[in-house]
């Protein structure tokens, strides 16, 4: 119990209109026994700027309560370009690169 | 909430595609103006922009393939003709149709213009054959490509700092926030930082709210109004700044370090400043070497305070110059006005009657308060007619050519204002008389010729002052009115006798009568089952009148004589019996005392003012009044249609600030009253309309003789 990674899988379309499951299930996990959770988002398509703040602030989250959150699978080029368009793949000093780092890696099998 | 923010940008759209028609137009004129070609680009590309923001695709779409061609049109790869004329012209009416109604389905039309516009684009490369036959689509991909490599050696660069720090609610608006930021990208070198210091754990985090602001660091050749432009849907409810930090036109050094390890996001702005506030100024500097005294310094200091200030103060000005308000809000406002002018009419009324010098004086001030607060608020729903004006162009235009003839048309007074209701009513009456003008007033090229005119027939449409009025005048350089025409016309409808006497001026009047046509053939211009009677109907409506005077083989001049204002007018109140009723101050003349005895001969009601004979009306019989009858009446003149007349009533109580209240359904059949008001003390009072009474009694006269 607890040492296996809870896998997240988003797909299709993640904007606005489902940023509120999207918040529930995030928290859903973050609040769940396991310590370890995956975001797999190979298989995303668009993405609007209401899920990167939600990503951030489920980082937020997962580093005060003291678990790992980060990526698995690939990165699809529409979420690398959101990302870098959005200004979200710099990191001012202080901030933690998690995700958004990993999202401007290389884009390749993580 | 959405949809609030979907209306708010079809108004601007509206507004930017009456720009649009204007620009266009203007182009035909003047083929080769720059400014022009790149004002219709401004417009399709902010069109586009922000239909694609607020989910109108098609708009979007279409809009981008119009606006390829502007941008080959801004290459000079081509030349206006006026095919593209038509085609932009054509596809601004769609465009407008697409966002009157979304649910419109004009894929077929957007399509065959679409292909109008690329076969216009392959007739002139065909035309001019340096120019290789390619699709719209790849000259503008080859373009861009050169545009980039060109762009650093030409044009003059600039570097920008943009901070956006939009509110929590930009997605409520509708607005996708990455739709700017591509916007900005493509505009030159973009460079990004997100902040996002204010997104919260997700535990507190508000899923359906923004979080994140920006700073961009932008160099390109467009001007700071242009990266403006992109944010225009947003500015409202967004802090944006916009700073040159770097331009290639100025003789500077290099970027400073500091800017460009904030740009990186290595630091900090704030970071940066806390660092610098550290440091030495440079005053302390000069000070500590003793180059400059302390006092010196503390001058030089003031001064750039100032000099701040007042840029700070500028800025600030060219940000509140004006502000879109809702024109139902000004109509609400204006009812306000009116209720406070009743209330301050009865607050004026009981202190002459207390005979309390402190409350007249209150009564005073208050009555100086509430007349100011009217011009005010009146003022606010003043409009300059021009932009009526301007949509007439393009009917010139259209239907010139479609007629064969030359028009052209001549606006002038276009910034005279008017009551916006007034405008907005307007639209219909001079269509039609533009209309009649273009159809029957100018001749064809030909006939113009024989005549000794030029071949370019002119319509002038020109508005001003004149006191409490607007005339507004449509005039053509045409054939004028036929006289033998006109009468032969009248006594075929039975608005003449064959042998009746009539005045030249009484004559052309009777084109306004109803049922009357000069034209014997009608055409799709201006035959719509309208005639000049409608004209009249509408502008007397709007308390107007119109005239005609005309040149025959010259030139003919419709005149409308228009209120300011339909919501509040000056009246003169008069008391018949116990009745009140109110005359338009604006057509009285004069008043003056009436002996009942002077009189000579009481079944023809005419009396003699200064010697002149003066037909008047009994109000009192007029509207059946039976009461005691004072043994002296008042006599007010009044003048319409350069017509005077008198009219009788008991009592004239003064001038009175009349508040225009309808008089509902109920009554709209009942003729000679215009509307009501109600008093200071609640009692009504009914607003004459003295023009119809006048036509009444006439024509009840007509009858009886």
């Amino acid at each position: 119990m607890g040492d296996e990674a809870l896998i997240i899988n988003f797909e299709g379309n993640q904007t606005i209109d489902k940023s509120g499951t999207n918040r529930d299930l995030l928290l859903k996990a973050l609040k769940g026994k396991k310590k370890q959770i995956l975001l797999d988002l190979s298989n995303v398509e668009k993405v609007d700027l209401s899920f990167l703040q939600l990503i951030h602030a489920a980082e937020l989250e997962a580093s005060s309560s003291r678990k790992s959150f980060s990526l698995t699978g690939t990165i699809p080029t529409s979420l690398r370009d959101a990302v870098a368009l959005s200004g979200y793949d710099r990191f001012p000093e202080g901030e933690i690169k998690g995700i958004f780092a990993q999202i401007k890696g290389k884009g390749e099998d993580l | 909430m959405i949809d609030q923010f979907k209306e708010a940008f079809r108004e601007e759209a509206f507004e930017l595609l009456t720009e649009l028609e204007d620009a266009l137009l203007a182009l035909e004129e003047n083929p080769e103006n720059p400014e022009t070609i790149s004002s219709v680009f401004r417009i399709m590309h902010t069109i586009k922009g922000s239909s694609a923001m607020f989910g109108f695709d098609e708009i979007s779409l279409f809009t981008h393939e119009v606006e390829n061609v502007v941008d080959l049109l801004r290459a000079g790869e081509l030349a206006v003709t006026k095919e593209l004329i038509d085609y932009t012209l054509l596809a601004r009416d769609y465009i407008r149709d697409m966002l009157e109604d979304p649910t419109i389905k004009l894929s077929e039309e957007t399509s065959k213009l679409i292909e109008q516009f690329r076969n216009e684009v392959r007739k002139q490369r065909h035309l001019f054959p340096e120019n290789e036959t390619k699709e719209i689509q790849e000259t503008r991909v080859e373009k861009s490509k050169t545009e980039e490599t060109d762009s650093l050696s030409s044009e003059e660069l600039n570097t920008f700092r943009i901070t956006f720090c939009p509110e929590n609610n930009l997605f409520l608006t509708g607005t996708n926030p990455f739709l700017l930021l591509m916007e900005l990208k493509e505009m030159g070198d973009y460079s990004v930082i997100a902040n996002k210091e204010e997104i919260p754990p997700l535990s507190k985090i508000n899923p359906d709210f923004n979080y994140t602001s920006w700073e961009i660091i932008l160099t390109t050749e467009k001007s700071e109004e242009e990266i403006r432009d992109v944010f225009i849907f947003v500015e409202s409810s967004s802090e944006i700044r916009i700073d040159k930090v770097y331009s290639s036109s100025l003789d500077e050094e290099g970027k400073k370090i500091g800017e460009i390890l904030i740009d990186r996001g290595v630091v900090r702005s704030e970071e940066f400043d806390r660092v610098l506030t550290g440091q030495k100024k440079v005053g302390q500097v000069l000070v500590e070497q003793k180059m400059v005294s302390q006092q010196q310094l503390d001058s030089a200091l003031e001064e750039q305070r100032q000099i701040n200030k007042a840029l700070e103060k500028r800025r600030n000005l060219s940000v509140s110059g004006s502000v879109r308000v809702d024109s139902a809000k000004l109509d609400e406002l204006v009812d306000l006005v009116g209720e406070m002018v009743t209330v301050q009419a009865h607050l004026t009324e009981l202190a002459s009657h207390k005979q309390d010098a402190s409350i007249i004086s209150i009564a005073e001030q208050m009555e100086r308060l509430t007349t100011e607060l009217r011009e005010n608020s009146m003022s606010m729903r003043m409009l300059p007619i021009g932009t009526t004006f301007s949509k007439f162009k393009r009917l010139v235009r259209d239907l010139s050519t479609e007629l064969g003839k030359n028009i052209s048309l001549v606006t002038e007074g276009g910034e005279t204002e008017l009551d916006k209701t007034v405008i907005e009513k307007l639209g219909d009456p001079l269509v039609h008389l533009i209309r009649n003008s273009i159809d029957h007033g100018i001749e064809p090229p030909e006939v113009r010729q024989e005549a000794g005119k030029p071949e370019e027939g002119t319509i002038t449409l020109s508005a001003r002052h004149s006191g409490a009025n607007v005339l507004i005048t449509v005039s053509d350089d045409g054939a004028g009115l036929n006289k033998s025409k006109i009468r032969r016309k009248a006594i075929d409808r039975g608005l003449l006798l064959p042998d009746e006497e009539i005045s030249e001026q009484d004559l052309y009047q009777l084109i306004f009568a109803p049922g009357f046509s000069t034209s014997s053939s009608v055409t799709k211009v201006s035959g719509r089952g309208v005639g000049m009677d409608v004209v009249r109907r509408d502008i007397e409506n709007l308390g107007g009148m119109v005239s005609v005077s005309t040149k025959e083989g010259k030139s003919t001049t419709i005149e409308l004589k228009l209120p300011l204002t339909l919501a509040i007018i000056e009246g003169l109140l008069v008391k018949i019996v116990d009745e009140f009723y109110v005359f338009p101050l604006s057509v009285v003349e004069e008043c003056v005392e009436h002996v009942q005895s002077q009189q000579e001969n009481s079944q023809q009601n005419i009396a003699s003012i200064r010697g002149e004979i003066l037909p008047y009306v009994r109000l009192r019989e007029f509207f059946e009044i039976t009461g005691e009858q004072p043994e002296i009446e008042q006599l007010i003149v009044v003048n319409t249609h350069d017509t005077r007349i008198g009219f009788i009533v008991d009592e004239v109580i003064g001038d009175y600030q009349t508040v225009i209240k309808t008089l509902g359904t109920v009554y709209k059949d009942v003729e000679g009253l215009s509307g009501g008001t109600i008093l200071g003390d609640g009692s009504i009072a009914l607003i004459l309309d003295v023009l119809k009474i006048t036509q009444l009694v006439e024509l009840e006269e007509k009858l009886l003789t």
